[in-house]
C-alpha cells in the first residue's frame, strides 16, 4: 500500500484538545502498543481498532474520525480502560469522540430513538402489551414501578433542554 | 435491611420475571425494597455517555437523590445500571467541579445530589450485606445436578479502580452465590467476554452485537454447561435472544438456557418456574428444570 501523504488542510490539530476536554483526558499518553487492541471484543467481528482512532485523533483527522463509523462499534466493555498500561482509558476517548460527533450531526438513527424513548417516557426501552399482560400474570403492577408520575417526565425533559439535547433527536 | 429498589428498563419491560424474581427473594430473606416512583432510565451507559457525558451525569444524579430522599442505598439487578449509577456516584463524590456542575442543572428541578448513599449491585447485597451462608440456608431445592457457566458482565467488574470490592474479589463472590446453591461452577474459555450488547451496540448494529455473543455462546457450548447464569438484566436479555437469532441466521443450534442470578437463586429457594417468569424465557427451561426435579 503507498503512504498517502496528509494535506495540511484536513489536519485540525486542535481536535486532540477537544477530545481532552469532552473526557478523553489521557490521549496523549498513548504509545500504540495495541493491548487495547488486543482486549476488544467489538475489534473481534469488526474492522473497529481503538489505537487506529486515537492515533488518527492525536493527528488531528477529525471529520475522517468524526465520520467513521468504527467509533460506534465500541460496547464500552472496558476491557481496554483495565489493561491499558500507559492508563489512557480508551473508553473514555472513544465516548468523548462520539459526544463531539453528535454534536456536529453524526448522530446514528438508533440512538436517536433511543433519545426519543427517554423524551416521551424517561425509559430507553419501553413497555408493550404483551409484556404489561405478563407483568400482571407474575403479579406485579401492569406498568414499570419506575416514571410514575408526569412530574417525573418533567424533571427529566427539563435535564435535556438545559444541556441542550432535546432536539438532537429529530 | 432496606434499600431502593432500582430496576432500569430491562428488567420490568423485557423480563419482568427478574423483578419478580427479585421481589419474591427479598421477601424471604426479610430484608425491604423501596420502590423508587420518580425513578427513569439510569440512564443507559453505552447510549447516553455516547450522547453526551453531562447529561448522563445529570440523569444519574437525579435517579440517586431519590435514594437519598429514601435515606436507603440503592439496589440495582442490572449491570448497565449498576456501571451507570455506580459511576455518576463515584464521579460525583470525588470530583468537585462536577458534582457542582451537575448540582447546578437539578437546581432546577429543585433537587441536589448530597453524596449520601452507596449504589449496590445485588450480588454485593447478597454477599456482603446477606451472607452466603444465610443464602445457603435459603435453599431449599439443591441444583446439584446443573453445570453452571457464569457470566460475570462487564460493568459488573470494571472499571475496577471505580470499584469496592474489585476484580477477582468480585468474580469470587459471584462464585460462592452460584455454589451455594449447589451447583458445580465450570470453567470456559474467555470468561471475562463481553456478551456484545453494551455501548448501544445492539440499538446501532445488531449483527456485530450477535458476532460478539456467537464467541461467547460458542464458548460455553463447548464447555458442556447446561446453563449460563450471570447477574445482569441485558446480558441475560441479549444472550437469551441471540441464540434463536443466531440459529435462524447460521443453522446453528444453540440452545443453552440464560436465567439472571436473581431467578436462578428463586428456584433453589423453591420458588415455582412460573413463578420466576421463566415461562417467557426464549431458551425454553424444561429439560433443566426436569433435571432438577422441579
Amino acid at each position: 500500500m503507498a503512504l498517502r501523504t496528509l494535506k495540511p488542510k484536513k489536519i485540525d490539530p486542535s481536535f486532540i484538545n477537544e477530545v481532552k476536554a469532552a473526557g478523553g483526558k489521557n490521549i496523549g499518553a498513548c504509545f500504540q502498543c495495541g493491548t487495547c487492541v488486543s482486549s476488544c471484543p467489538a475489534g473481534l467481528v469488526t474492522t473497529y481498532k481503538i489505537r487506529k482512532i486515537l492515533r488518527k485523533t492525536s493527528l488531528g483527522l477529525k471529520d475522517d474520525v468524526l465520520k467513521s463509523e468504527d467509533i460506534w462499534k465500541c460496547t464500552t466493555c472496558l476491557a481496554c480502560y483495565d489493561r491499558c498500561p500507559r492508563g489512557v482509558e480508551p473508553v473514555e476517548v472513544i465516548l468523548a469522540i462520539r459526544n463531539i460527533a453528535v454534536r456536529h450531526g453524526y448522530f446514528p438513527e438508533k440512538l436517536k430513538s433511543n433519545l426519543r424513548n427517554i423524551i416521551n417516557a424517561g425509559q430507553l426501552v419501553t413497555l408493550t402489551d404483551d409484556i404489561s399482560g405478563f407483568r400482571v400474570e407474575l403479579g406485579l403492577s401492569e406498568n414499570s414501578p419506575h416514571m410514575k408520575s408526569s412530574k417525573a417526565l418533567d424533571e427529566v425533559n427539563k435535564i435535556l433542554e438545559i444541556t441542550g439535547i432535546e432536539g438532537l433527536e429529530v | 435491611m432496606r434499600y431502593s429498589l432500582f430496576l432500569g428498563c430491562v428488567a420490568p419491560h423485557r423480563y419482568p420475571g427478574i423483578e419478580a424474581a427479585t421481589r419474591k427473594i427479598f421477601d424471604r430473606l426479610g430484608i425491604d425494597l423501596i420502590d423508587m416512583g420518580d425513578a427513569s432510565c439510569c440512564p443507559a451507559p453505552g447510549v447516553f455517555r455516547s450522547i453526551d457525558n453531562l447529561t448522563w451525569l445529570a440523569l444519574g444524579a437525579r435517579n440517586i437523590t431519590i435514594a437519598e430522599e429514601n435515606k436507603a442505598d440503592i439496589l440495582t439487578v442490572c449491570n448497565g445500571c449498576f456501571g451507570s449509577l455506580n459511576e455518576v456516584n463515584y464521579r460525583l463524590k470525588n470530583d468537585v467541579i462536577t458534582r457542582l456542575e451537575v448540582n447546578d442543572i437539578l437546581s432546577k428541578i429543585n433537587r441536589e445530589y448530597k453524596g449520601e448513599r452507596e449504589v449496590k449491585h445485588v450480588v454485593d447485597v447478597l454477599y456482603n450485606d446477606v451472607g452466603v451462608k444465610v443464602i445457603k440456608e435459603s435453599v431449599a431445592v439443591p441444583l446439584e445436578a446443573l453445570k453452571v457457566a457464569v457470566h460475570y458482565g462487564c460493568h459488573f467488574l470494571r472499571p475496577k479502580t471505580h470499584l469496592e470490592h474489585n476484580g477477582s474479589a468480585r468474580m469470587k463472590a459471584f462464585n460462592a452465590l452460584v455454589e451455594a446453591t449447589g451447583a458445580t461452577n465450570v470453567v470456559y474459555r474467555d470468561k471475562l467476554l463481553c456478551c456484545g450488547a453494551g455501548g448501544g451496540l445492539r440499538s446501532n448494529d445488531l449483527e456485530s452485537s450477535l458476532e460478539i455473543a456467537k464467541q461467547k455462546l460458542e464458548n460455553i457450548r463447548e464447555s458442556g454447561a447446561d446453563i449460563i447464569v450471570n447477574p445482569c438484566s441485558f446480558c441475560t436479555f441479549h444472550l437469551d435472544t441471540s441464540q434463536p437469532a443466531l440459529n435462524e441466521k447460521y443453522g446453528e443450534t444453540f440452545r443453552i438456557p440464560v436465567l439472571h442470578y436473581v431467578q436462578f437463586l428463586g428456584l433453589a429457594m423453591g420458588l415455582k418456574p412460573y413463578e420466576l417468569g421463566l415461562q417467557k424465557h426464549l431458551i425454553p427451561l424444561d429439560d433443566l428444570l426436569e433435571k432438577v426435579g422441579v
